[in-house]
């Protein structure tokens, strides 16, 4: 299951920065070339600063009425929907790591039992497509309170069944609309929308909201990302 | 007048797309998520048509380009 290699943005603009260096210096490839890369992510990482700076911890995403909720819902991922993996709720644990009091680990059953919210929004993906489904289960906020994870760290990390990972700041994770979904379109999470339990974040692009989510980490070491790696945004807000 | 506005309207509804949260009444104001990436692209579309007739324009005639430059008609015809 290796991960193909989608065109991105990044790979866009650096496509388009070593075309118009080609004019100026010919036979130089600046794709490769140090510091056009750590420029190009010291960019990166003062978006992030610029795009936490405009995040408003109480402003809400759009809501909409079931009317506009989507039949349809994509699926995504980098790799087929056969190829989704198959969570036995026998066996499925969240295991919990990091700044947290209680690290014991989380059966569905258990998961299930939490609070439930619900909400319809719209899913932005940074392809050029969006959805507006409904999704409901604890929002992340009481889950962590509930394990006494320490609110004041950077960061909560999260990795996937299929060996996916991504991580959000703090703030976000905090947010009102920030859930552990346990159902999509009122019944329980489908296989290729991440069974048992994925992160829904309206406030974020879509592949910042984790699937079959294994593991829950709360930290001030930057846990990156799947696609962070290779150098999409990192912040990703809406 | 017709390229600024173009501009301006690339800007605000590139702002509504990116940040359909926290700038939602911009969004609004464009007619929904949707509708401002439609505003968006077809805007984006212009800029490119723009440039591209402009510097065909100049391509043609390539002695326009200097006095453009510096601002100085050539002192000969």
């Amino acid at each position: 299951m290796s991960p193909i290699r989608k065109p991105d943005r990044r790979g866009f603009l650096k496509g388009g920065l070593s075309l118009g260096a080609l004019s100026l210096l010919t036979g130089c490839d600046l794709t490769d070339n140090e510091p056009a890369q750590r420029l190009l992510w010291n960019m990166s990482f003062w978006n992030d600063r610029v795009q936490g700076w405009l995040f408003n911890p109480n402003r809400l995403a759009p809501t909409y009425p079931e009317s506009a909720v989507d039949r349809v819902f994509r699926y995504n991922g980098f790799y087929p929907e056969e190829q989704a993996p198959q969570l036995d709720p026998a066996t499925y644990r969240l295991e919990l790591s990091g700044a947290i009091g209680d690290k014991r680990p989380w059966t569905v059953d258990n998961l299930y039992q939490l609070p439930h919210t619900s909400q319809i929004t719209r899913h932005v993906c940074v392809e050029g497509w969006s959805r507006i489904g409904k999704w409901s289960g604890c929002p992340l906020r009481i889950f962590l309170e509930h394990v006494e994870a320490d609110l004041t760290k950077k960061y909560v990390g999260f990795i996937c069944a299929d060996g996916y990972y991504t991580s959000i700041d703090m703030p976000t994770a905090l947010h009102p609309q920030t859930i552990m979904a346990f159902t999509f379109a009122d019944q329980i999470l489908p296989r290729k929308f991440g069974y048992p339990m994925k992160i829904r974040i309206p406030t974020k692009l879509g592949f910042k909201n984790p699937k079959f989510v294994v593991a829950l980490s709360v930290t001030n070491d930057y846990p990156g990302g799947f696609w962070e790696d290779y150098g999409y945004n990192w912040f990703s807000g809406s | 007048m017709g390229a600024i506005t173009i501009v301006v309207l690339t800007a605000l509804s590139g702002l509504s797309i990116w940040k359909p949260v926290q700038f939602q009444e911009l969004t609004t104001v464009f007619g929904g998520y949707d509708a401002a990436r439609y505003v968006h692209f077809f805007c984006m579309a212009a800029i490119v048509l723009f440039l591209a007739v402009h510097l065909t324009l100049t391509a043609l005639v390539p002695k326009v380009l200097p006095p453009m430059i510096t601002g100085r008609a050539s002192s000969r015809r």
